[in-house]
């Protein structure tokens, strides 16, 4: 198979121990290229263990995970330099100003001087960051730190996207914004792997949905499949993750 | 690989805006500083460069660049440690995310080590031109230094990162950083065991001839440089060499793969003894024995959360240890030991730990815990509980560490008796009291938002807090030197309980009046306290 025609993600029995405690849990799982997949679970399901595990930060304890095409990490330097990354809020740089971090993100990329500059001066203005001047990372609101890291991964025009809670703390504006260019993104071809706990959004944007819960992958499949009669993907989550109903007595005082 | 590759210096100007950006708000003052402290090391080097020629042998020379270089080694290896404590320094680890080789990360690495020991170059090129102009010495001498430059940037890459990831172990960060702060007593202690007037020309190459004959790097590097030897301070020097970068090389590695997750997942409180856990939740519901609510309450967040909280953690322990190192040489070191201060040493000592701990109790007691002080005005609870709350747990803390002094103390031992105990708790007790009423009005005038996790950062205060805090300090402390005059002048311990009960009558009404004037500006300055706590930790924060 041509680098090309593989799948954009390719993760076969990845487990990740913490202590005594799976965090991940022999997931296996693939991400065709030019989808915009949804990777959800509850808290502590391991969506993030999964991202990071995914970028190289955590190395998995066992298990292999192929991405566009090559393997991680014994290739890791040629698919990082075609991926784009909204990390958990840890990866900025606090002691930034905005415009600095992208400018740094994309001469890591390995963009010339003047392209990054003027990449990043639009970016800003796109990302409605222009404004914030000198102001530091560290200062920013939960949004605007979504914001510029979106920003940042979009300065190379990469392939596939890793996006980690991109819409947390973003404003209705912004998170407009975001969508219109995700799809845009995968219209032109790119891929887009998007951990979220707002599922409307998830719905609204993903072809494709894998639910993660205590490590395990329990769905896995197109979203019109998923989606049967009137049934949401609220439901499908709840009805798969726990019941969500409380025991018939508690709160009975409320 | 070399040089003007995007990659690299994308990484090194960063780590030197991340490090000018500390100031962002005062650029130029920061660059003034800069400039001014490389201005010194220059004329530092210069000296050097005019001094050693003029020295006489070249054993003389050898005692100076020995010295030289090892406290060249010392703040080499020190500084990064520093700058990674206060947030300045970049963490490569972030940068895996980006495609970069490990091996050039490493490289990078030792290059952000030359950022971190540009005062020792200077002073090294200062010594090698003095060195050449020394007629003992051979002209090929200095040629060691680069060598000598290269093994301690080596070296200081992997001892950053080893200490990167001990410094993530809770317990251990606090006892690094313990140790650090304990390393500023070092000079005073030195000299109060070595007064000025015994030291002699000799004596600091006596001092040298008694450590064991071992080619340490400075040593071997001093040797070659002065050229008292060539092929076996060389090969020594290569040896260390090699043993730094693979050390260097070997730790970098470990750093880029290891899991801060992983650490702090096996520190997670549900992994603690049960018998711990309980013996824990039986200190923290004290108050909740002995007080009403919601003031009970109040306390037992206020004691569960400065319990958890680093930067507390390491005030407290510092109070007992590093507060009793400094003072104990000053007061019973050679010659003293029977004056007053020897006499009322734990007084001094639980003072000088109010001190310590004034910032994180009483004159920051809403930014400490920041994100608690909305809760303050959602909650249907009086502003007064909440700071009567804060205060007697400040109190409550302040207490234990007289008695964990006093403990200490008895321990060494050191003369601890019942009646400079009780002295000691009185005076603590009424000097906190004070303390809480200016406190009070502190917090709700000049409110700083503090990162409690932090173990070692500034604590935020304005230079105008700084100024008030050098005239309230002297001026609180007025009853208890009054008190202290009355037992001189009337040579009864009446006089002084008599002065101290008095001190505490004015103290309890100064508190009442001074926390009903914090009440109310904490009424009607809400706006102002929330928002001046929502900003980050300064410039640093994160």
């Amino acid at each position: 198979m041509t680098p090309e025609l593989t799948p954009a993600i390719e993760v076969e029995d990845l487990r990740k121990v913490y202590g005594d405690k799976a965090a991940v849990d022999g997931l296996t799982l693939k991400v065709e290229r030019g989808s915009f997949f949804g990777f959800l679970g509850p808290n502590g399901a391991g969506k993030t263990t999964t991202i990071r595990m995914l970028m190289g930060l955590a190395p998995p304890t066992s298990g292999s995970i192929r991405m566009l095409g090559r393997a991680v990490p014994g290739e890791a330097l040629d698919i990082k330099r075609r991926v784009g990354l909204v990390p958990d809020d840890t990866l900025l740089f606090d002691q930034l100003t905005g415009a600095e971090f992208i400018e740094f993100v994309g001469r890591m990329y390995g963009l010339p001087r003047d392209d990054t500059r003027s990449r990043a001066a639009e970016l800003l203005q796109l990302f409605e960051l222009d404004t914030a001047g000198r102001k530091l990372i560290g200062d920013y609101s939960k949004g605007m730190r979504k914001r510029v890291a979106m920003a940042a991964a979009l300065i190379h025009r990469p392939e596939l996207f890793l996006l980690d809670e991109p819409f947390e703390g973003v404003d209705a504006m912004g998170a407009r914004l975001m969508k219109d260019i995700l799809l845009e993104q995968v219209r032109r071809g790119a891929t887009i792997f998007l951990t979220s706990h707002v599922l409307e959004v998830v719905e609204r944007l993903c072809d494709r949905v894998a639910i993660i819960h205590q490590g395990r992958l329990v769905v896995d499949g197109p979203m019109h499949e998923l989606r049967t009669g009137s049934e949401t993907l609220e439901d499908i989550f709840i009805r798969v993750v726990g019941s969500g109903e409380r025991p018939a007595n508690a709160l009975d005082w409320l | 690989m070399w040089l003007p590759d995007n990659q690299i210096t994308a990484i090194l100007t960063t780590q030197w805006r991340v490090m000018m950006n500390r100031g962002a708000t005062k650029v130029w003052l920061m660059y003034l500083l800069t400039g001014l402290w490389y201005l010194a090391i220059s004329a530092a080097a210069v000296l050097l460069a005019a001094v050693i020629p003029e020295m006489d042998t070249r054993e003389s020379v050898n005692t100076l660049i020995t010295i030289g270089l090892l406290l060249g080694f010392l703040y080499w290896q020190f500084v990064p440690v520093l700058l990674v404590s206060s947030g300045m320094s970049l963490e490569l680890k972030r940068l895996l995310v980006y495609p970069i080789a490990p091996q050039r990360l490493f490289f990078i690495e030792v290059l952000l080590r030359i950022t971190t020991g540009v005062e020792v170059l200077i002073l090294m090129t200062g010594a090698a031109v003095g060195l050449w102009r020394h007629p003992l010495c051979p002209w090929w001498g200095p040629l060691i230094f680069p060598v000598y430059a290269a093994f301690n940037m080596l070296l200081s890459a992997g001892v950053r990162d080893l200490l990167t990831r001990l410094l993530a172990r809770k317990g251990v960060r606090e006892l690094v950083v313990l140790g650090l702060v304990t390393l500023t007593a070092l000079p005073q202690l030195i000299l109060v065991a070595f007064p000025p007037e015994t030291w002699k020309k000799q004596a600091i190459s006596q001092y040298l001839d008694r450590i064991p004959d071992f080619p340490y790097p400075w040593l071997a590097a001093a040797q070659f440089a002065t050229g008292e030897a060539a092929l076996v301070p060389l090969l020594a020097l290569c040896g260390w060499l090699a043993a730094g970068a693979w050390f260097g090389y070997s730790q970098f590695q470990r750093g880029l793969r290891w899991d801060g997750d992983e650490v702090r997942a096996k520190q997670e409180p549900a992994l603690r003894s049960p018998r711990r856990a309980a013996l824990l939740e039986f200190f923290y519901r004290l108050p909740s024995r002995l007080l009403p609510d919601p003031l009970a309450v109040l306390i037992e967040k206020e004691i569960r959360f400065l319990s958890r909280a680093s930067r507390f953690r390491l005030t407290f322990f510092m109070g007992f240890t590093f507060g009793l190192i400094i003072w104990f040489p000053l007061i019973f070191g050679k010659g003293r030991g029977n004056g007053a201060l020897a006499d009322n040493f734990l007084v001094l000592v639980s003072v000088y730990a109010a001190l310590l701990m004034g910032d994180i109790l009483f004159w920051n007691n809403l930014g400490f815990d920041r994100k608690a002080v909305q809760n303050y005005y959602i909650l249907p609870v009086r502003l007064s509980t909440v700071l009567i709350g804060k205060n007697i747990t400040g109190l409550f803390f302040l207490l234990l560490e007289v008695g964990l002094i006093t403990l200490v103390c008895s321990l060494l031992p050191l003369p601890v008796r019942g009646e400079k105990v009780f002295e000691a708790f009185l005076v603590t007790l009424l000097l906190s009291i004070y303390l809480m009423a200016a406190g009070n009005l502190a917090s709700t005038h000049q409110p700083r938002p503090m990162n409690p996790s932090q173990s070692w950062r500034h604590s935020g205060a304005s230079a105008k807090t700084q100024w008030m805090l050098l005239l309230v300090y002297p001026a609180v402390s007025i009853p208890i030197g009054l008190a202290y005059l009355a037992r001189w002048a009337f040579d009864t311990q009446l006089a002084f309980l008599l002065v101290l009960a008095a001190g505490f009558l004015v103290a309890s009404l100064t508190y009442f009046v001074a926390l009903g004037s914090a009440v109310e500006a904490a009424e009607q300055r809400r706006e102002q306290i929330l928002t001046a706590l929502s900003q980050g930790e300064g410039l640093v924060g994160g």
